[in-house]
């Protein structure tokens, strides 16, 4: 007699929705019986957010609420869906389940804005739920793919989730602005802030040696955080910058703690205020709020 | 006075009659019930649990009654390490309380005994899991590579930083294309051909471990080191050397 002839299901789902979505996962190795729990949806329901349905439902996705909840969890965790009318993104992250934002360029404040000559908003072909391109390779030979690499490389550098990025064009002085309230976040997780952007590869100018001002302000818990750094560093220069593996780069600007109940909110901004020299080539898809990664 | 000192009686599987005070039985859902809804001065039967399991259980129930009333001098912290010691038990005993505490409906005692149960599986891979409770492995070889392909993204755990995780290399032309993104590598091609979004990645790197999924489905997952890098027009040539994963 093993713990799955012992314990009815009702019990061996509350153990498993006690793990971890990876340790639930893992478990469907152990036996055909785990497998049958690991996948049921008491298990997922709980790894879901509280307000899973009413995110999904006011979202450009709602038709996920059909899905079965493991699957509506894990096209979270792998599609952003766009809320608020296009201008914010929502995810899950996978290993916990909890909540991530993108405020999109829309989503922010860009001053100075509205004027053309400074800043340019862009839409991409990318579809607007977040589909990445996918290629069927099986029929191609090496000697194809030699002649059409150079096109894919230019499909792969973006995957943009929002249907507008805005492009600088040329300023003086750069000011953008976000602000988020706390009590859509997770509680009592570690979050950090990333500022999600790409540098032209040519005509940018405005960055290289210079640093801006990456800002991230939690009022509730007197947290007021300043990073200089330098958005296109040499290659001799500390390298705050990751690439995100969609095309895009991010730098972290904050990171806090958010135990901040209903009422707390988190203010962000990207500031640079010199006006000695011109800044152009910069393209923002937006600032993600997400729980820190360990590994950083 | 009456309500303070009630008592109720109650009878379990193996004949044993245990008197409480009500506060404590009433912990459970279910003595609740039946107490509300039947003659006050019968006895209860609790058929499912035995004698010595309704006594740990009244244990616990006492404890978590008398602490939330203040008629013991005891602080959050130290009722919290009372109830790990109380699930210091072994397999069968826990399982026996699982099962009560179901049965009886007591919704801490039983988020409690689950949650030890759950950390036994936390962070173990399934053969560890398999031994601590002694489960038989009832998959056949290709039904447990269907179901961790149907699970791959748990098992990616094993990558890091300039690590790649190649699947379905089915034949020798341009199979699936894979990104993983914490290496920032797309792979197109099966026979060692690795089209790179981040070159400069990969030249710091002076090996990497990729693993690649065998297309005969009884070998075990094989680890390749790169041994060579060569990086011509965006494509790179990886050489593998195959060495077997224990």
């Amino acid at each position: 007699m093993e713990i799955t002839s012992i314990l009815p299901e009702e019990c061996l789902c509350l153990i498993i929705s006690l793990t971890s979505p990876e340790d639930a996962c893992r478990s469907a190795m152990i036996s055909h019986a785990f497998r049958s729990v690991a996948n049921r949806y008491e298990v997922w329901e709980k790894f879901l957010p509280s307000d899973y349905r009413s995110i999904i439902s006011g979202s450009s996705s709602s038709s996920l609420l059909s899905l079965g909840k493991k699957d509506v969890y894990f096209h979270l965790c792998f599609h952003p869906i766009l809320i608020q009318n296009g201008t914010k993104s929502f995810q899950l992250e996978k290993k916990s389940g909890k909540k991530c934002y993108m405020m999109g360029a829309r989503a922010l404040s860009i001053i100075p804005e509205g004027t053309p000559a400074h800043w340019i908003w862009t839409s991409l072909q990318e579809s607007s739920d977040g589909e990445k391109p996918t290629f069927d390779f099986k029929r191609m030979t090496k000697r194809m793919a030699l002649l059409i690499f150079p096109l894919f490389t230019s499909c792969f550098e973006f995957f943009n989730r929002f249907p507008e990025t805005a492009e600088l064009k040329q300023v003086w002085w750069l000011n953008m602005r976000g602000e988020i309230e706390t009590k859509i976040l997770s509680s009592d997780t570690n979050y950090a802030v990333y500022f999600v952007f790409k540098l032209r590869k040519e005509h940018t100018t405005g960055f290289t040696q210079r640093t801006v001002g990456l800002h991230v302000h939690v009022d509730k818990i007197g947290l007021r955080e300043v990073r200089m750094v330098s958005l296109d560093p040499l290659r001799d220069e500390p390298r705050y910058i990751r690439e995100r593996g969609d095309g895009w780069m991010e730098i972290e600007m904050g990171a806090f703690f958010n135990n901040c109940g209903d009422d707390g909110s988190v203010e962000f901004s990207v500031w640079e205020a010199h006006t000695n020299y011109v800044k152009r080539g910069l393209i923002i898809e937006g600032i993600e709020l997400r729980p820190k990664d360990s590994a950083s | 006075m009456g309500s303070t000192s009630t008592k109720i009686k109650l009878r379990t599987s193996d004949q044993k009659v245990f008197e409480v005070e009500k506060a404590v039985a009433v912990q459970s859902q279910t003595i609740k019930y039946i107490y509300e809804n039947g003659c006050p001065d019968s006895v209860i039967h609790v058929h499912s649990v035995s004698g010595d399991i309704l006594s740990k259980i009244l244990d616990y129930c006492k404890k978590h009654v008398n602490s939330a009333a203040g008629k013991e001098d005891i602080s959050p912290e130290e009722l919290y390490e009372w109830d790990a010691n109380f699930v210091k038990v072994d397999q069968n005993t826990l399982f026996d309380l699982i099962l009560a505490a179901n049965c009886l409906k007591i919704e801490s005692l039983l988020d409690l005994t689950c949650q030890t149960v759950a950390n036994m599986i936390k962070g173990k891979r399934p053969e560890e899991i398999r031994t601590t409770f002694n489960i038989k492995n009832d998959y056949t070889i290709e039904a447990e590579e269907a179901v961790r392909r149907e699970n791959k993204w748990a098992f990616d755990m094993l990558g890091g930083v300039g690590t790649m995780v190649i699947e379905e290399l089915a034949d020798d032309t341009m199979s699936k294309c894979v990104t993983n993104a914490k290496s920032r590598v797309c792979v197109i091609a099966a026979n060692q051909i690795v089209m790179m979004r981040s070159i400069s990645k990969l030249a710091n790197k002076k090996s990497i471990d990729v693993y690649k999924q065998p297309q005969n489905p009884t070998t075990p997952r094989i680890k390749e080191s790169v041994k060579q890098i060569n990086v011509g027009t965006g494509f790179i040539e990886l050489f593998f050397h195959f060495k077997c994963k224990m």
